[in-house]
């Protein structure tokens, strides 16, 4: 069975949130709320000897996800290819799915009054398609692919590339991993 | 996805620099309403990419801040009060104005504007210029030549020649320096300012291809722009801004001193080289680090790395500096040719499209003598245009002086007089003597208020739009919805307008598709043909020009001796220095230090970012949420000396005005430098966020600059200053025309 996950390549970032619109566009997410996808500045150092990173954040995909574990309803669940899913029609607004996301990778739609984040775009995947951001990244900095596979683009990158994940040590074994950037620099943007 | 569209349009994005050929997009359509948007796949310049504007289309389609129905000044002028009338009704009083003011007072007392929102160099600008034409006019003006890219065009094209810019050949190159540029910051998934004949499919994503392959990259701006940022840097020199042409002309003296420029090239294709020599002595590194702030042995190893690179190419975007555009703008040319990196594989090189879409402008039939009657005939630049176009600042004077005569009537399409030209309030107190305006746009602007008639612009989306090339690809931009209220496409209300006023024979009897057909005609290709060919588009045959390079002969064939000027006898012959010299701005701390004491800090402002284009798209509200206010960055250091917190209001006066702006923190900026953008006036109804006022004290960085102090050939406007900051509390925003929503 697949098991999906994404690398982002931070080479490539230029930090343009052509990804968080995406995703609003094409899952028709109203301004206003925090959406699935955000991208983080840490920006570092002093004038003129500083460190700049621009990178995208959205769901990690975590194997290990709290955010199933403390769902009372089974709103969100886990998908056979492995993609964390949520089903809003069964979502009751509780929030506890949220406060247990060490990544703040949820948010609450105030006005649907269910908490949503990024399912992977479950559904082109379904139909055959590449989520939404990757396709239309402004830079092409995103491969999605099945990490079960040792031979898909994804596995081969974060073999190549040594890919990392942001802070293992919550240990919730995110399928998220990143390219060309430094943990540390990582890190710096969930504190 | 659950639901599946009724229907999917190729067509092409309306977010930046419309009427060129923009990115490709697939628009989705369920139950008549465009649901949502996708990158095209098929398009060879976007590549199914989209950048945050792309992404937004149906934001922009959908946003009730639109103009919606044609509406009648009935106040006085700027009074602001307005009524709906119909399009019948707006079309003839405006077709009855003009024919009784060309009757009255002759036809050069009637202007056209655009503005780059409505269109640039496309089908649209050709119209336009027929119209104007038809009528017997040449006045046609436009604020680009004062706040954009376009002016060094002229200086480029007086030193190397060639039909337009020599751009960066990113795919070929092993250095690549961005001199002031946003790194396509302006159209992330295209890049920056375009044409037809550009290969900036897309700047970033060239660079950071070049870049994978081993490429440095070289950052010359006053910040660290994002494409330099996640460590992609080679080397950043933060230059002081207002000195560029200094930095420019040492790397020139260096490499010509150390013997490192293409002695063939220079012997064979270039003029006046012994002058040069002469000239640039006095730019010694040491001398110009004092002026840029440029360590002198940064500035020998980027004019050395540069030279001894055989692929590397230099992008300018916009000018850094304006009153010093000769200066910058002519050693530019000047050192991409001396080191023989012109028109050669990662250089800069002449792209061509396979072939020019067009019809004939009828710019012959204007007689000479209403050429002589232009607006600023006497300017070297518009000398150089053939009198085809018209000088603003030369117009403004016109209209408040009355001198040599006052304008009578102006139509305005998509362009915002008082957002994005110089100072606002003289505009705004010389479109006032006008005796008609009238305004077409897809948005309430702040020079609509001025207008007599406002006409509602459909955007591309609601449009049989136009067709457009790229290199060899043709692509046209397909209607998606009917156009939304009562607007409609502006090429249709020109036909419209034109045979209302009794010019259909020259206008193919308002026959729309007889236009487009027309104009693709060049191509050998059909519209129907173009239509039918979806997100696809067509492929037209390459022409061998377009594949070679090193066209010395062609590109240089304009100029005396058919050879690069580096020493320029036409400019000589004028009266003007013949080679580029360092200015300096009307304000800043190398030309006006006594000025540092009340004002210690430089200002000046990007032209471009992600999330709106120029003037336009403030109310889109995906895209207002990710910068919601008119901002200035600011060095954090230097904020808390001022007692500034990061988005605290900030006050910046200059000797010539004040306006207000958030302070946005930004380590990768000078701490001697403001940085604003142009373009805030715009409120988002969506969002809650009101509109802010355009003169002194509101949120327009134009009423900071000096207005007096031009470039003498372009009489292109400074955007560099001094200033003074203080916290503050947020400008008063100002009520919407309620008529227009
Ligand atoms: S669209 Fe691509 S380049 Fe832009 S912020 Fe997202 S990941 Fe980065
Ligand atoms: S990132 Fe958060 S929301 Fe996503 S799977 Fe992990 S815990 Fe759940
Ligand atoms: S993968 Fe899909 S749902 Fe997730 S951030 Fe990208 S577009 Fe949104
Ligand atoms: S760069 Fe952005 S705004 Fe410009 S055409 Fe492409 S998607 Fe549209």
């Amino acid at each position: 069975m697949a098991r999906y996950g994404l690398v982002i390549n931070v080479k490539r970032c230029i930090g343009c949130n052509s990804c968080t619109v995406a995703c609003k566009n094409w899952h028709q997410i109203g301004a206003g709320v925090e959406g699935r996808r955000r991208v983080v500045d840490v920006t570092s150092g002093r004038y003129p000897r500083l460190s700049k990173w621009i990178f995208p954040i959205s769901c990690m995909q975590c194997d290990e996800a709290p955010c199933i574990t403390v769902c009372p309803t089974e709103a969100t669940f886990r998908r056979k290819d492995g993609i964390v899913a949520l089903d809003a029609a069964k979502c009751i607004g509780c929030k506890q799915c949220i406060d247990a996301c060490p990544y703040h990778a949820r948010y609450f739609d105030e006005k649907k009054g269910v908490a949503d984040g990024c399912d992977l775009c479950s559904s082109r995947i379904d139909g055959g398609l590449q989520p939404y951001c990757v396709e239309s990244c402004a830079t092409r900095a995103m491969v999605f692919g099945d990490l079960s596979d040792p031979q898909s683009d994804a596995s081969r990158l974060i073999r190549s590339e040594k890919g990392i994940q942001l802070s293992p040590q919550k240990g919730t074994k995110p399928k998220v991993y990143y390219i060309g950037i430094l943990g540390s620099a990582l890190e710096m943007s969930i504190v | 996805m659950g639901e599946s569209p009724d229907r999917i349009v190729s067509t092409l994005c309306h977010g930046c620099s419309y009427g060129g050929y923009n990115c490709g997009i697939l628009a989705y359509v369920k139950h008549g309403k465009m649901v949502r948007v996708a990158g095209n796949p098929y398009n060879p310049l976007s590549e199914g990419r989209l950048c945050p504007k792309g992404q937004s289309a149906v934001q922009w389609v959908y946003n009730e801040q639109r103009l919606k129905y044609p509406l009648m000044r009935i106040g006085e002028r700027g009074e602001e009060k307005f009524k709906r009338i119909s399009w019948d009704e707006a079309l003839n009083l405006t077709a009855e104005k003009l024919r009784a003011i060309k009757e009255a007072y002759g036809p050069e007392y009637i202007m056209l504007s655009k503005g780059q929102s409505s269109s640039w160099l496309g089908l649209h600008h050709f119209l336009w210029m027929r119209f104007l034409h038809g009528m017997g006019s040449a006045n046609l003006g436009w604020w680009g030549p004062y706040v954009c890219y376009g002016p060094q065009l002229m200086y480029h094209k007086l030193v190397i020649g060639g039909p337009t810019y020599a751009r960066a050949d990113y795919d070929n190159a092993d250095l690549i320096i961005e001199w002031f540029t946003g790194g396509g910051t302006g159209g992330a998934s295209r890049g920056g300012v375009e044409t037809t004949d550009t290969n900036m499919r897309s700047v970033p994503v060239k660079i950071l291809d070049r870049l994978e392959k081993g490429a440095r990259l070289v950052i010359i701006n006053p910040q660290l722009i994002p494409i330099g940022a996640n460590g992609r840097t080679y080397k950043w020199m933060p230059v002081r801004p207002g000195t560029d042409s200094a930095l420019a002309l040492a790397m020139i003296n260096i490499i010509i001193k150390e013997g490192l420029y293409d002695k063939d090239f220079v012997g064979k294709w270039c003029d006046g080289f012994d002058k040069l020599i002469e000239h640039v002595r006095q730019y010694s590194p040491e001398e110009v680090e004092k002026i840029t702030d440029i360590p002198a042995k940064d500035i020998r190893a980027v004019a050395r790395e540069y030279a001894k690179t055989k692929r590397a190419c230099i992008r300018v975007s916009e000018s850094p500096e304006k009153r010093d555009l000769q200066g910058f703008a002519m050693a530019i040319p000047i050192l991409i040719a001396i080191t023989g990196h012109l028109d050669r594989p990662g250089g800069n090189v002449w792209f061509h499209p396979a072939c020019r879409l067009g019809f004939d402008t009828l710019v012959k039939t204007v007689p000479e003598e209403m050429k002589a009657r232009i607006f600023g005939g006497e300017k070297f630049y518009i000398k150089f245009r053939g009198r085809t176009t018209c000088d603003l600042t030369s117009t403004i004077e016109a209209l408040i002086t009355g001198r040599p005569y006052r304008p009578k009537a102006m139509l305005w399409f998509g362009t915002n007089f008082m957002g994005t030209g110089r100072n606002p309030a003289l505009i705004a107190e010389a479109v006032k003597k006008l005796e008609f305006i009238v305004a077409v746009d897809v948005v309430p602007t702040q020079a609509t208020r001025y207008a007599d008639i406002i006409l509602p612009a459909a955007t591309r989306y609601e449009c049989d739009g136009e067709p457009t090339i790229w290199q060899d690809h043709l692509a046209i931009a397909n209607k998606v919805i009917e156009p939304l209220w009562e607007a409609r496409n502006e090429l249709e209300v020109t036909l419209d307008l034109a045979c209302r006023l009794g010019m259909e024979k020259d206008f193919w009897n308002g026959d729309y598709n007889a236009m487009l057909e027309e104009f693709v005609g060049p191509s050998g290709v059909t519209i129907e043909e173009l239509r039918a060919s979806g997100p696809k588009g067509i492929y037209v045959p390459r022409t061998e020009l377009m594949d070679k390079r090193e066209r010395y002969e062609m590109v240089f064939e304009n100029l005396p001796n058919k050879k690069v000027q580096l020493y320029n006898s036409t400019l000589e012959q004028n009266g003007y220095d013949a080679m580029p010299t360092y200015k300096g701005e009307p304000e800043d701390p190398v030309t006006t230090p006594h000025l540092l004491k009340e004002y210690p800090l430089i200002f000046t402002d990007e032209h471009s970012q992600y999330y709106n284009h120029h003037s336009w798209m403030r109310n889109v509200p995906w895209l207002r949420e990710l910068r919601k206010d008119p901002y200035a960055k600011i060095n954090p250091e230097t904020a808390r000396q001022y007692g500034i917190a990061d988005g605290d209001w900030m006050e910046i006066e200059s000797p010539h005005g004040m306006m207000k702006a958030v302070a946005l923190f930004f380590a990768g900026l000078r701490p001697d430098t403001i940085m604003g953008q142009h373009g805030w006036w715009q409120g988002c109804t969506a969002l809650g966020l009101p509109e802010y006022p355009g003169f002194n004290g509101g949120t327009n960085p134009n009423v900071l600059y000096n207005y007096e102090q031009r470039d003498p050939m372009t009489e292109n406007l400074t955007k560099n200053t001094l200033v003074r900051i203080r916290k503050t509390t947020p400008p008063d925003g100002v009520a919407p025309l309620k008529e227009m929503m």
